[in-house]
């Protein structure tokens, strides 16, 4: 089974993200979340280019899932999105198409990491 | 009440924890199984949340070892997952886990899903307490509670479950007390 991108969902914003932040009353966290975010975010994302680079089909699955939970619960959606195909991709052993997703993964984790620095670095 | 978290991801886990404090409970935060069954081990939590996948012990090992430890005291178990089908579902009610929250959470259903959890925690020592020794006066045959209260065995029992009572006389009592009661009216009459 094979996934595409779906066009539905938009890049990674930070006034949405704060949004959605204050209807679930966490303001309070977010320069907490945000710092979390942006000390693990770059070791998911070289975890999964690693397990891209040698074709290992269960550590993409794994790595990818990983980022995902991190991604989902920062609102970036369209990374989530994109992590979750890379995950089901490793799941179904398709190393190939694990490969030809990771340059939308990489671009949409540089665009939220570029923006949450920007805003909270 | 006092919930134990396990959950890798910081994020995610930071979320949970926030949330859940913001609702009053007390959180015990772990980021793996293994050390989420030490703290299980070491305290008496009767409310888990735990993520399917984590290093070292994932979820559904997690649930099993719970279940066989099977205290007295029941422990509730929600899993925490972005996860989904009919075949991850059996899998870990299989395992022993009573209910899901799907992740990214969503802050009114953990805050809808940890009342049900308390609910049926409440239920199971009502239950457990049924299932007990209960303290009775040995003259008018109330009942004590925990809280030092005495109650008719009637409401008590009400109180307590869907029972109720309809009243009648056993044949021993019929024959120490009303028996002779009759023969009394007998006597008058005649």
């Amino acid at each position: 089974m094979t996934d595409t991108v779906r066009t539905d969902i938009g890049p990674f914003e930070v006034a949405e993200f704060r949004k959605a932040m204050a209807e679930a009353e966490l303001e309070d966290i977010i320069d907490e979340l945000v710092e979390a975010f942006l000390e693990d975010a770059p070791a998911r994302m070289s975890a999964i280019e690693t397990a891209v680079a040698v074709t290992a089909a269960e550590e993409i699955r794994y790595a990818a899932h990983a980022y995902k939970s991190s991604a989902a619960s920062m609102g970036a959606k369209q990374l989530a999105d994109l992590l979750r195909q890379l995950e089901l991709a490793g799941s179904e052993g398709d190393s190939a198409r694990a490969a030809a997703l990771l340059p939308e993964v990489l671009d949409a984790h540089e665009s939220v990491v570029v923006q949450l620095t920007e805003h909270f670095g | 009440m006092k919930i134990l978290i396990a959950e890798d991801d910081r994020v995610a886990r930071l979320v949970l924890k926030s949330s859940l404090e913001s609702f009053g409970h007390e959180v015990v935060e772990t980021d793996n199984g293994a050390t989420a069954w030490e703290r299980y081990c070491e305290d008496h939590i009767r409310l888990l949340i735990v993520d399917w996948m984590m290093p070292e012990l994932d979820g559904l090992e997690l649930c099993r070892a719970v279940r066989a430890e099977n205290r007295p005291a029941y422990t509730y178990i929600i899993m925490l997952t972005v996860l989904g089908g009919k075949g991850c579902y059996l899998n870990a009610m299989d395992a022993g886990a009573d209910d899901f929250i799907r992740k990214p959470l969503d802050k009114d259903e953990l805050a809808a899903r940890v009342r049900v959890a308390e609910r049926i925690l409440g239920l199971y020592s009502d239950v457990k307490e049924l299932e007990a020794l209960l303290p009775i006066c040995s003259y008018c045959r109330k009942i004590r509670d925990p809280s030092d209260r005495w109650h008719e065995i009637e409401d008590y029992i009400s109180n307590r479950t869907d029972a109720s009572f309809t009243h009648g006389i056993c044949p021993g009592c019929y024959e120490s007390r009303i028996e002779p009661q009759l023969r009394h009216f007998d006597n008058i009459n005649s």
